[in-house]
């Protein structure tokens, strides 16, 4: 009989997300107080959402590989049963078989995965799994845990259930994408060790991510709707945690789904105020002469954060890569100022991104403090994948910076009305999950 | 041009109701295209246009399409990367990118083709679509109809751009036209639909809620008319200490009531715009500041100043932060690094919102402009002395004046609530009333204008002094506006705001049950939480139980505790030579109120066909309305959380407005029958019309066939 200690084991990714559970549960759970409030199904949701809480704390917690793979596949059950709030609605009951269908999927290849790693090491605790050799079954457990991780973070070609979801109530898509999205990397974060050693799985793992960003990106800014946005949104982050993991560096990516599930959260529970938002930048293409001067400022944001992360700046691994997007992303602040007043605006600017950097900078410093004793950070040398998705990223910044007109020009040629035309209809919800007729929804 | 079509077009358009954005909200009756029918036929024509839950399965394949498609059209700034094309027109840019949909063309050239040559003329292209889905000519007015009224919502919206809000790029015909296309591409014998529609037969009218409303509406009346007719003739008081004009909105009455009680007040009521068709500019915005049935004549510029130096420069800083946090989250790759570097903060910022929500106000102010003073210049004189005086006389306030005359406007705040703006002032337009009563207190206070005023009859005393207020529905409080405040007044003002909190105190009381609000904690607190909470569904009642429009002097109704569901207008007939003043009452804040009345009513009817389902499962689209989760139609009229305690549980009683008039009969009935409209509501019965005696006190109803008749036999 195993005991209750070699039944859980409490490290540091496992406080982590708990603490993220409890904060996430805690603050949907008292929002859903009010908000719920009269509805038929009032008590049924705070039933489920407690026992999702608490399976989704067994999970992160336990070492056992059969409770892993239950409390996996009971989260997600639960997930979809919260998100058919309202039963008699066909288009929700759309969205829960299609989630279910996908759920389906990961829990199956889990239980697969799970078996090779018992066969393989005969052992069902996971510490132990993890400091063992699989033998020849190593790239096999390795493929099928990055599918898993594909289903739940909804990565392309998985993401039909996330853009179907939003027939959920608010508090549940709130959950969902600070939640139950992040479990997949949660799950490559749990089986890091069988990844630091093969950078192949790294290098399609960082692809897939930086596809997904991508992509996610580009259909978050064609929806017109604003749950719909956040939810490409999701899948556009879930993609930069999948290329943090690539990148092996997987204090970055635990930071990362850790932040984005507050942030997420904030922006679906504050969602129904869409309409009052002014949207305030203007979005006109800088000119050579600012452009220039925005990457001079991006470059303190760069500095800065690479000095508090502990990010050597010339380093030559993959953290790198994290420090050039912060310096894209302190060009694209400094181009607000200077985009105004050319040299008051880079002062200013510098300024802003002086405390930007530090704050991102920050923040990626104290889970990579946190993670030390768990040796999780690898980063991984430079490999010519890494360098193609970053110029994809660079490209596609620019794109949209240069390009603001590249779909609305008055002299807009076929082509771009073609592309623009696939985009929509690719970022369309599965068709049983749309309310065709008002009268098909049922309260 | 082919007249029979353009008839048929016009005629299928008279189902649909328009649907103003979220941005001002104006109630409809939904049904406001039936209303020259009997409201028996007309519940059974709207069961069997919008009511219905079954379709024919090809229906679902053109409105998911035609719903991607006006989303993305109409969008009005939620995706940053706009639809390409949008600057032609709607029908063009729908046929050049039809062409490019393989959803809807699969490869099929042919019909690319045709889609390429066909007609870009709206009116056309329907004769070709029509043609082309080959629908006999006595068909094709049901067809068109039936186009229209499977996608009720994005219909009335496209009703509003092209006639009311007068979009060039939108008509009636180029919406119809689109809805056809889409139907050519999909569905090339809808002959079904018809069939479909001829097979439907509507219930009895009983069973569609007349039945109950009647009934609801007997209890009413009879309770009102008993107190209405105990009603004394008033002792003349002394002069009162105070005069005010509030809102006729039905928040107003309970309120009225409680401040009366606190002292010597006498209260007005006059709809929110104080008669101002004006306008009213904002840094560089303009809106309209009055009912929507009458066009604005005037501009007044609000002049916005921060009081310290180093608040505006906070909220600079704010407005900057706000635009590089949009800037980062709406572009590739710098959203990913945003999440880590702002998420911190969120998180608390979150949890406060959440779980402290009473700490709000102190950021919320951040986004707020104050209105330190409004330019009334561009109004000439003798218009303010015109704006004055029909104020002054349609109220009956033209001589015994107070030395202090509060008029007061009302808004609401709220937060995250997308239905803000049904809550601020119909008769503003969906706004806040404050400009409006500002406006007008600073008229009557210009010395030019009551110098013009007196050579009208109207005498204002020097020692008169008119102040601006408004009040916040959520938490009845009220805001003196107290800038060039004379001296004189200021131990009046000082007494004024003593009294207000009391009336707040009393009427916080009242509301307290209809809020589940415990009596013996701190109301005001409490009200507050409400109105900052950004989880909260029911931040107040809004116009929730509204049933009646009384449209006489205060003295008839002083002392009733009509619980917060009557209009109240002040009108005094012996003063109104010609029955001008009633008529402009009869066909403006009559209509308004009819219109308020029928969206409540229909919403709680049935929340789904008429109203907009729950909020919770609510998605804003295009910043313009909301739709039912992942995508729908869009969802006019009121949420269940606006009419209902629960699920289940109606807060709001469906009945049609009643309205009870103090003037003599012949007055009334003669501009009834002058007015179509009118005319309509009360021979089809959408509303009940009573007329009390002027003297005998006497309470007679205007029947269906426009006679007079005796209310007790209606009441039984």
């Amino acid at each position: 009989m195993p005991t209750l200690q070699s039944l859980f084991n409490i490290d540091t990714l496992s406080m982590i997300m708990m603490a993220l559970i409890v904060v996430v549960g805690c603050i949907v759970g008292s929002f859903s107080t009010r908000y719920l409030k009269g509805d038929k199904q009032y008590q049924a949701f705070f039933i489920l959402l407690c026992t999702l809480i608490i399976v989704l704390l067994v999970l992160v917690c336990t070492n056992h590989l059969a409770i892993f793979w239950a409390a996996w596949t009971l989260s997600n059950a639960l997930l979809a049963r919260l998100m058919l709030h309202k039963s008699d609605w066909q288009a929700s009951r759309g969205s829960y078989h299609l989630a279910l269908r996908t759920f389906s999927v990961g829990s199956i290849v889990l239980a697969a995965v799970c078996t090779l790693l018992y066969r393989a090491t005969d052992s069902l605790d996971i510490q132990q799994i993890l400091n063992s050799s699989l033998g020849s079954q190593h790239t096999l457990i390795l493929a099928g845990l990055i599918c898993v991780a594909m289903t739940q973070s909804a990565a392309w070609p998985f993401h039909h259930w996330l853009i179907s979801s939003l027939n959920s109530p608010t508090p549940v898509s709130a959950l969902m994408h600070a939640g139950l999205v992040n479990a997949g990397g949660f799950l490559l974060a749990r089986f890091s060790p069988l990844f630091f050693e093969h950078q192949t799985a790294l290098l399609i793992i960082f692809s897939v991510g930086v596809l997904n960003s991508i992509l996610g990106t580009l259909w978050k800014l064609i929806q017109s709707d604003v749950k719909r946005q956040l939810a490409c949104s999701t899948m556009s982050q879930m993609g930069f945690m999948m290329m943090q993991c690539g990148l092996g560096l997987f204090p970055a990516a635990v930071a990362h789904l850790t932040w984005h599930g507050l942030f997420k959260a904030q922006r679906f529970l504050g969602s129904a105020s869409a309409a009052q938002e002014a949207s305030l930048d203007e979005h006109t293409p800088p000119s050579l002469h600012e452009f220039v001067l925005a990457l001079f400022s991006g470059c303190v944001a760069a500095v800065l954060f690479g000095l508090l992360s502990g990010n050597s700046l010339f380093a030559n691994d993959t953290t790198c890569l994290l420090t050039c997007i912060a310096w894209i992303a302190g060009a694209q602040v400094a181009l607000v100022f200077i985009q105004r007043h050319l040299y008051s605006g880079l002062i200013i600017s510098m300024g802003v991104n002086a405390l930007l950097g530090c704050l991102y900078g920050f923040s990626v410093h104290l889970f990579h403090n946190l993670f030390i004793p768990m040796h999780f950070s690898h980063p991984q040398p430079l490999h010519w994948v890494y360098w193609s998705g970053l110029i994809c990223l660079l490209v596609a910044w620019l794109t949209m910076l240069f390009g603001g007109k590249f779909f609305c020009s008055v002299n807009i040629p076929i082509w771009r009305q073609k592309l623009y035309v696939r985009l929509l209809n690719a970022s369309q919800p599965h068709p049983s999950t749309v309310t065709t007729h008002r009268n098909h929804y049922n309260v | 041009m082919n007249t029979a079509l353009d008839e048929m077009i016009a005629k299928s358009w008279k189902t649909i109701a328009p649907f103003w954005p979220l941005k001002n909200l104006i109630a409809v009756n939904p049904l406001a295209g039936f209303e020259d029918q009997p409201i028996s036929e007309a519940l059974q024509d709207a069961w069997r246009y919008f009511q219905q839950h079954q379709f024919p399965p090809e229906i679902d394949v053109i409105n998911r399409e035609s719903i991607k498609w006006l989303k993305a059209y109409f969008d009005t700034g939620q995706s940053r990367i706009p639809l390409p094309l949008q600057h032609l027109d709607f029908l063009d840019t729908m046929i050049q990118l039809l062409c490019h949909d393989q959803r809807l063309i699969q490869n099929r050239s042919a019909m690319r083709e045709w889609l390429k040559n066909c007609p870009h003329n709206p009116v056309e292209l329907i004769e070709t679509c029509l043609q082309k889905l080959s629908i006999n000519p006595e068909h094709q007015q049901r067809f068109l109809t039936l186009m229209l009224t499977t996608l009720p919502g994005w219909a009335a919206y496209a009703e509003y751009l092209s006639m009311w809000a007068k979009d060039a790029s939108m008509s009636r015909e180029a919406f119809l036209a689109f809805r056809l296309l889409i139907a050519c591409l999909v569905w090339p014998q809808p002959h079904q639909l018809l069939s479909w529609f001829d097979a439907l037969r509507a219930p009895d009218p009983n069973q569609l809620g007349l039945q109950h409303m009647q009934s609801a509406e007997n209890v009413f009346h009879q309770r009102l008319f008993s107190q209405l007719t105990q009603q004394r003739d008033p002792i003349p008081e002394s002069q009162p200490d105070v005069q005010s004009v509030f809102c006729i909105d039905i928040r107003s009455e309970p309120f009225r009531r409680a401040l009366e009680s606190t002292g010597n007040h006498q209260t007005y009521g006059f709809a929110g715009f104080f008669g101002l068709t004006i306008s009213v500019s904002c840094n560089g915005k303009t809106a309209a500041s009055c009912p929507v049935l009458i066009q604005p004549t005037h501009t007044v510029k609000q002049i916005t100043r921060d009081s310290g130096q180093v608040s505006r420069r906070l909220k600079q800083c704010w407005h900057r932060l706000t635009e590089v946090f949009q800037s980062i989250n709406y572009a590739f790759t710098t959203p990913l690094a945003l999440v880590e570097t702002l998420a911190p903060a969120i998180g608390i910022w979150m949890s406060i919102k959440t779980f402290w929500p009473n700490h709000v106000h102190y950021f919320k102010s951040l986004n707020k402009h104050r209105v330190e003073s409004l330019d009334i210049s561009a109004v000439p004189l003798s218009d303010q002395t015109t704006f004055a005086e029909n104020f002054l006389k349609t109220i009956g306030l033209t001589h015994k004046f107070s030395p202090l005359i509060m008029l007061c406007a009302h808004e609401s705040e709220t937060l995250n609530n997308a239905h803000a703006s049904a809550l601020d002032c119909g008769a503003c337009g969906g706004r806040s009333g404050a400009a409006n009563a500002r406006v007008m207190a600073m008229i009557c206070n210009t010395s030019d204008v009551r110098v013009s005023l007196a050579k009208r009859g109207i005498h204002v005393p020097d020692s008169t002094h008119f102040i601006a207020a408004v009040h916040q529905t959520t938490t009845d409080d009220v805001t003196l506006y107290e800038a060039e405040l004379p001296e004189a007044h200021l131990d009046q003002v000082a007494q004024l705001k003593v009294q207000l909190k009391q009336a707040q105190q009393i009427n916080l009381l009242q509301r307290a049950q209809a809020l589940e609000l415990d009596p013996d904690q701190d109301l005001q607190k409490a009200t507050q939480r409400r109105k900052q909470d950004w989880a909260q569904v029911r931040p107040e009642w809004g116009l929730a139980g509204n049933a009646a429009l009384i449209i006489a002097p205060r003295s008839l109704t002083t002392g009733i505790d009509l619980e917060g569901r009557v209009f109240l207008h002040d009108y005094q007939c012996e003063s109104d030579l010609g029955n001008k003043i009633l008529e402009v009452i009869l066909t403006a804040p009559l209509i308004v109120a009819q219109w308020i009345n029928a969206q409540y009513l229909f919403s709680t009817l049935d929340s789904v066909a008429f109203g907009a389902g729950s909020k919770v499962t609510q998605n804003i689209a295009g910043k313009i309305g909301v739709m039912q989760g992942n995508a729908s139609d869009l969802m006019t009229g009121l949420s269940i959380q606006s009419v209902k305690q629960d699920d289940t549980t109606q807060h709001h009683q469906p009945v049609r407005l009643t309205t009870i008039v103090r003037a003599p009969q012949e007055a009334i009935l003669a501009i009834v029958k002058k007015h179509p409209n009118l005319t309509n509501l009360i021979a089809h019965e959408w509303l009940h019309l009573f007329s009390i005696h002027p003297s005998s006190h006497e309470i007679t109803v205007l029947r269906s066939n426009l006679t007079w008749g005796s209310s007790i036999a209606h009441a039984v």
